[in-house]
């Protein structure tokens, strides 16, 4: 199970990011990955609606901390964006970790 | 919530800082997660949807208060760390300005006395940005009730204004507004009047007669005017203040339900009723209109009509007005917040008086409890609640728990005010009185015989309170079968009346100093006023003030914006003109004697 949950995009180079997590070396799992972009099934249900209760349930129960990308810093696009807001009242409600990652 | 940055990013982010503090730190906290987007519509629906499940009907605010919340105080925190890199009084101020709104003073004062001292390092001692600030230091010390520190800063302020630009200039008018709300603080009200028609001469020959800026001041002054119950000399200057602001912005604006809220309030005052009724249902329609039925200000003004209603003993009428108000609040503010208390407290109030002990009771219940949570320690807001809670429980012969209840309400009375204060005579009688249902007949006498010793050291014999604590006792004596001596109080009581007409011109009304006791209209207290901070206690001189501020009421002393008294007008004239601009405190309350 994934230790950080990571939101958005990053644009910095990697190595920036992992100072800024403070770690040495990472692993991402990108199968873990939440597609957030696929429309409307032909029957009219929304393949997002299950994804929206994984998060939930993967930030309260096997996260260890929520990683938000904010980028541009003078505009974090996640400040804009649905997902990453729910994100964030999830990681609040659950009372766990929440770092934001600006980078320019 | 952490806020991480790499060291690349950190040094574009203090360039960002350095060049533009406000608007980066406005940027960071005005997210609006209501207005967020999604790839496909049906995502946003859908995750709104959740929001608003998971959060309540308040979902989006409580989210942007957390995240707005978390990011200026990393805002702050980084502002801070910049600032001590430089010579920057304008970022010293902002980063201050930051703390300052997160109620973090004691973070903002040093950056504030640093910008001063760049200020005069670089200008001299007698420069408009020096004046500037000691202005915003004063301001920040006022806000942390340190007023003897703050206000030779605003007076040294004004007279930089004064030298620099005049004694005439529009400049000296904005800080001796400054220096006036500090003296309004400071209970100094006769000095604040004198300051306000100064201001007023000012304004009137800087602008037109029929300017907004003369309405303002008009009702300012007539502000302190009120408070120094001078209702004969406030009516006038309402009313030239309503005038203009009906002709500059017609009389459905909404600049003109502050002040026929005010001149409302004022006939409410003098007991002219009939006149001050139709003066609030025209504030309220002007404010449903202009902020639709379902605002909070709306609420507060509904309270005012249903409390003056209420007064009338229009129940019937005044019952529909508080349960929209607390609809309105509990929505606004959510069921936990002070203001609901506020009107919780008026409702039960107004049920319990139409024998509607069941309906009463949860109410004042959840008051309680929602005073008591907002308070770290005894209060007097909570002994008010307690107050109405414990008439109400008497009145169902709950005697145990009245006793319950009035001994933790005297615990606060006596930690608020001391041992010996009249304060304590209404709770003291209340509890005998449930030990004397309850057959606890010794302790009933121990507390009546107390507050009969305070009653007769603080009141004249003819005041209600000593005739009723006399008669509480009489009626105990019996209960036990003292009945002589009994007898003897009772002849006490026959004899109060021929005492009476002695002191038939007396204009003592039962109000003493909140320190020293001295009784109003005695020759050591012509007059008290009231604590500008919470209105609830009362002194003869400044030195009393000062000395019991010191002794218990700092701890105590709550402004009134941020409780919810019994009984309780909400009163929205509270504009002051300040630091160049308008300001109206729409939302504070005013106890209603």
């Amino acid at each position: 199970m994934p230790h950080v949950m990571q939101n958005d995009k990053f644009f910095s180079p990697l190595s920036q990011l992992f100072l800024i997590l403070q770690v040495d070396c990472a692993l991402f799992l990108d199968i873990l990955v939440c597609a957030q972009h696929r429309s409307i099934r032909p029957d009219g249900t929304n393949p997002n609606e299950i994804d929206v209760k994984k998060i939930d349930e993967v930030i309260r129960h096997d996260c260890n901390r929520t990683v938000f990308y904010a980028s541009p810093l003078t505009q974090p696009s996640a400040m804009a964006h649905a997902w990453c807001l729910y994100e964030i009242m999830a990681t609040i409600n659950h009372r766990k970790k929440c770092l934001w990652a600006l980078a320019n | 919530m952490l806020v991480g940055l790499s060291k690349l990013d950190k040094e574009r982010l203090k360039t960002l800082l350095l060049n533009d503090f406000d608007s980066i730190v406005t940027m960071f906290s005005s997210i609006k997660s209501k207005n967020a987007q999604a790839t496909h519509e049906e995502d946003r629906v859908m995750i709104f949807e959740w929001i608003l499940r998971d959060l309540g009907v308040k979902g989006f605010k409580k989210l942007d208060d957390i995240v707005s919340g978390a990011m200026r105080a990393w805002m702050a925190q980084s502002g801070a760390k910049f600032a001590t890199e430089s010579q920057d009084a304008d970022l010293h101020m902002s980063v201050a300005n930051l703390f300052r709104n997160l109620a973090r003073y004691n973070e903002a004062e040093p950056l504030c006395r640093r910008a001063l001292e760049i200020e005069e390092a670089a200008h001299g001692p007698d420069h408009t940005k020096v004046a500037s600030a000691r202005n915003n230091l004063a301001s920040l010390l006022q806000s942390q009730s340190k007023y003897d520190e703050a206000e030779p800063l605003y007076r040294r302020a004004l007279a930089i204004m004064e030298t620099v630009s005049g004694p005439d200039s529009t400049k000296v008018a904005i800080a001796l507004n400054n220096l006036v709300g500090l003296l309004q603080n400071q209970g100094k009200y006769s000095e604040a009047e004198s300051l306000f028609r100064r201001v007023l001469v000012i304004i009137e020959a800087a602008h037109r007669q029929d300017h907004t800026e003369v309405a303002g001041t008009l009702n300012n002054l007539a502000n302190i005017l009120m408070i120094q119950r001078k209702y004969d000399e406030a009516e006038p200057i309402y009313r030239r203040a309503l005038k203009i602001k009906e002709a500059l912005h017609g009389p459905d604006h909404p600049e003109v339900d502050n002040t026929l809220n005010s001149l409302a309030s004022l006939l409410e005052k003098r007991g002219e009723c009939d006149e001050a009724e139709p003066l609030y249902r025209r504030a309220l329609t002007i404010m449903e209109a202009a902020h639709g039925p379902e605002h909070p200000d709306v609420a507060g003004m509904l309270n005012n009509l249903a409390v003056l209603l209420d007064n009338q003993s229009k129940r019937d009428e005044a019952e529909p007005l508080y349960r929209r108000a607390l609809a309105i609040k509990e929505e606004a503010h959510g069921p936990d917040h002070p203001n609901v208390a506020n009107t919780l407290n008026n409702l039960a109030s107004l049920l319990q008086i139409q024998g509607k002990y069941d309906e009463a009771e949860p109410l004042y219940r959840r008051a309680l409890a929602i005073m008591e949570a907002v308070h770290d320690s005894n209060h007097p807001e909570d002994a008010i609640m307690l107050n109405s809670l414990t008439k109400l429980l008497f009145d169902q012969s709950k005697y145990g728990e009245v006793e319950t209840l009035c001994r933790y309400a005297l615990t606060i009375k006596e930690e608020l005010n001391g041992p010996n204060h009249p304060n304590l005579v209404t709770m003291l009688n209340k509890l005998a009185r449930s030990l004397q249902k309850q057959s606890k007949y010794d302790e009933a006498e121990s507390l009546l015989r107390r507050a009969l010793k305070i009653v007769q050291a603080t009141h004249e014999s003819d005041h209600p309170n000593v005739a009723s604590t006399i008669g509480n006792l009489a009626s105990l004596l019996d209960d036990q079968g003292k009945c002589g001596e009994a007898q003897f109080l009772r002849l006490l009581l026959f004899a109060r009346p021929a005492k009476k007409k002695e002191k038939k011109n007396s204009n003592f009304h039962g109000r003493v100093c909140g320190n020293c006791s001295a009784r109003e209209g005695s020759a050591c207290a012509p007059e008290l006023l009231a604590c500008a901070r919470c209105g609830l206690v009362e002194y003869c001189s400044r030195d009393c003030q000062k000395a019991h501020w010191k002794a218990t009421h700092k701890q105590h002393c709550t402004a009134k914006a941020d409780r919810a008294p019994q009984h309780q007008k909400e009163t929205s004239e509270v504009s002051m003109t300040q630091k160049g601009g308008s300001q109206s405190a729409k939302s504070g309350r005013r106890r209603k004697k």
